[in-house]
Formats: C-alpha cells, structure tokens, sequence
C-alpha cells in the first residue's frame, strides 16, 4: 500500500475534522473515516475498517473521561454489557474481514441512513451535565446496576432502575456485531436501547455508551491487528488528526450551534450512504 | 489520569515514529502483525506500531482499575464480570492470529 506525505496530510485532515464533529455531535468515527478512506482514498474495507477502530479508540480515550469525572457513567452496567458488546466486538471483526466488500458497503449504507436519521432530529449523544452516582444499591430489594445521580440541569437527585437486562445484552451483542464489521462506535445503537428499552436516563445511557465504545473497539481492532490488515503509516495520521479533533472539538462544543453542524453532518451521511449503496450494487463511484 | 498518561505516550511514540519513515522517505506502507514488533520493521514502523498497540491497551487498563476497585469493594459479582471481558479481550487478540 502506497502513501504519499500528501496523502498522509489529508488523512490527518480527515482524523482532525471526524474527532471535531464527533465531540460536537456524539456521532462520529466510522461513519465519515470509512467511507472517507474507501471512496477518496482507495483503502479496501478491512483496512478502513481497522484505522477507523483505531481512531474509535482514541475517542473514547480522550472524551471519555469527561463522563467518568462528571459521575454520570453507569461502571457496573457498562460491564455486564460489555461481555455481550465484546463477543459481538469479535464476531463483527471476523465477518468484516470475510464478508465481500459489496455486502459490507450494504451494511454501511443502512447504518449511514439509520445515523443520518438519528441525526437529522436531534437523537444524538447527549453532552449534559452530571452529578454523583451512587454506586450502592439504592434500596432494599433494588438490583444491583440500579443507582441514582444528581441532575444539575434540573437540580433534583434522579432515581433510575435498570430493567430488561437480558434484551439489552441481546441488543449490545447486535451493536458489538456492527461495530466490529463496519468500523463504527456503535453508539447510535447502544443509547437508544439503554434509554428505550432499559429505560436508563438518556444522560446515564450517553455516558455509559460512550465509556463502552472504546473496550468495545478494541475487541474487533484486535482481530484485525492479527489478522495484518493494520497500516501503521495510514493509520497513525489518522489517529493523531481524531486526537487533536476531538480536544478542539470539546472546546468548540457550546460556542457554536450544534443544529447546523447536524444537519450538515445529517446531509454528508445521506450522501455517502447513497455512495456507498451503489457500491454495494457494483457501480463504482468515485 | 492513567488514561491519559496511556494517550499521551502512545501520541508521542506515533508522532516519532511517523516522523522518521517520513524523513527516510518511504511511500509504501506495510501492514503488520503485532508478532512483528521486534522483528525487520524499520525504526519508525516500529514506533508507531507501538504507539498504536499502546492505545489499543488503553481501555483494558480501565477495566483492570474498575476490576482491582471492586475487589477492594467485595464486589464479587463485577470483579468476576470485568474478569470475563479481560479474558475476551485475550481471546480476541489470539483468535486473530497476533
């Protein structure tokens, strides 16, 4: 594989915008760098799929803190999860390095649209701010992942239970599974199935989540790292560009309008997605 | 703390690292397998690889503090829950072939 130092320039340019626009949305990663490296870059799917893991990674790393310090992040839920979301992390990285490019661009363009919905009306990420959570069980005869945490915005301590724990694994093995094939955080899954069906208050699932994608992430790049499809020069620019990116873009989040960054975003995906299904149809573009 | 001492070394190998197979002025750029760390890989490739595999380590050194604090909670349930992910996260190294 051949990279020029032009090339490597773009790629971190590339790092640096997804990291931006992930920090200031919460939706991110995967769903520009693939399609970014396949379509503009001439990657093949497994190798775009192990650098956008990589970058995954150092997202999670270094917004994912925040969360943790604001005491937002459910620890114990995260890690029941986590068993299904890991399992799932290495099945997805399998498929995504056996299935044919045409069916995993398929699989893309599906989840581009779904992001892009989720996107275009807001059902993004949410960035609030947090409280203290109590990690004791919160009364007798409660479960052990219930807890409380106080809300700032709304000034009161917020009880929640966690319920449905089986089909929430049941649906974070499924986000593992994309993950892993497609290179992506995984996010827009895990939220809305915390929040929805587990009914975790939508700050806790955000929280959570994003505590989640970066183990999650590394169970598939690890897969991929074996299997030799990481590109340390393609993929090192990249990183560093996401790094920078996401530090920028907590900075910037709050003094600029999140709604036009959104329907922005929501109209590249929908583009891409369009891309990417005629790809999967075997018409090549681009 | 610990993650972002973790995020700062592994920037700084791959920065280093990147820096020197740009000024031997390579184009191509291999893939690699963790088991070639140490082997025929250039200086710089090697920097970055292991800057990389650093960042990858990351988020399981988080989940080895949350193991260590629930021992010290007697949290038996999580202590045993964290110990599965660590051991999937190993299988998912050796299933892939590194």
């Amino acid at each position: 594989m051949h990279v020029t130092l032009l090339e490597l320039l773009a790629i971190t340019i590339l790092g640096l915008v997804s990291g931006t626009i992930g920090a200031i949305t919460g939706i991110g990663g995967g769903v520009i760098i693939v399609p970014a490296l396949v379509l503009a870059f001439g990657f093949d799917f497994p190798t775009a799929v192990a650098a956008s893991l990589a970058a995954v990674i150092a997202t999670s790393t270094t917004t994912g803190g925040a969360y943790v310090g604001e005491g937002l992040t459910n620890m114990r839920l995260a890690m029941t999860l986590e068993v299904a979301t890991t399992i799932g992390g290495i099945s997805g990285g399998f498929l995504g390095v056996l299935l044919p490019e045409r069916v995993l661009s398929g699989f893309f363009a599906v989840a581009m649209a779904v992001t892009a919905s989720l996107v275009a009306i807001g059902r993004t990420e949410h960035h609030g701010s947090g409280g203290q959570v109590d990690p004791e069980p919160i009364a007798p005869g409660s479960g052990a992942l219930d807890a409380r945490y106080f809300d700032v915005e709304a000034n009161r301590k917020v009880v929640y239970h966690v319920r449905r724990l089986p089909f929430g694994m049941g649906i974070s093995y499924g986000a593992g599974v994309v993950s892993g094939m497609l290179g992506v955080g995984g996010g827009f899954i895990k939220v809305p199935a915390m929040n929805l069906i587990m009914e975790v208050p939508i700050k806790v699932a955000a929280a959570t989540s994003n505590f989640m994608i970066g183990v999650t992430a590394v169970s598939s790049f690890l897969v991929y790292l074996g299997r030799g499809e990481v590109h340390p020069a393609a993929t090192t620019p990249l990183i560093l560009g996401t790094i920078a990116g996401g530090l920028m873009g907590t900075r910037l989040h709050g003094r600029i309008g999140d709604r036009p960054v959104q329907v922005t975003l929501a109209a590249i995906l929908v583009l891409v997605a369009l891309q990417m299904t005629l790809r999967a149809f075997g018409v090549g573009i681009g | 703390m610990l993650l972002r001492g973790s995020l700062a070394v592994s920037a700084a190998l791959m920065i280093v690292g990147l820096a020197i197979w740009i000024s031997s002025g390579r184009a191509s750029a291999p893939a690699v397998m963790p088991g070639r760390l140490f082997s025929r890989l250039d200086a710089g490739a090697r920097l970055m690889l292991a800057g990389i595999a650093l960042l990858s380590v990351t988020p399981a050194l988080r989940v080895v503090a949350l193991l260590l604090l629930w021992i010290r909670e007697r949290a038996w349930r999580f202590v045993a829950t964290s110990a599965v992910v660590l051991l999937l996260l190993a299988v998912a190294l050796l299933a892939g072939g590194g």
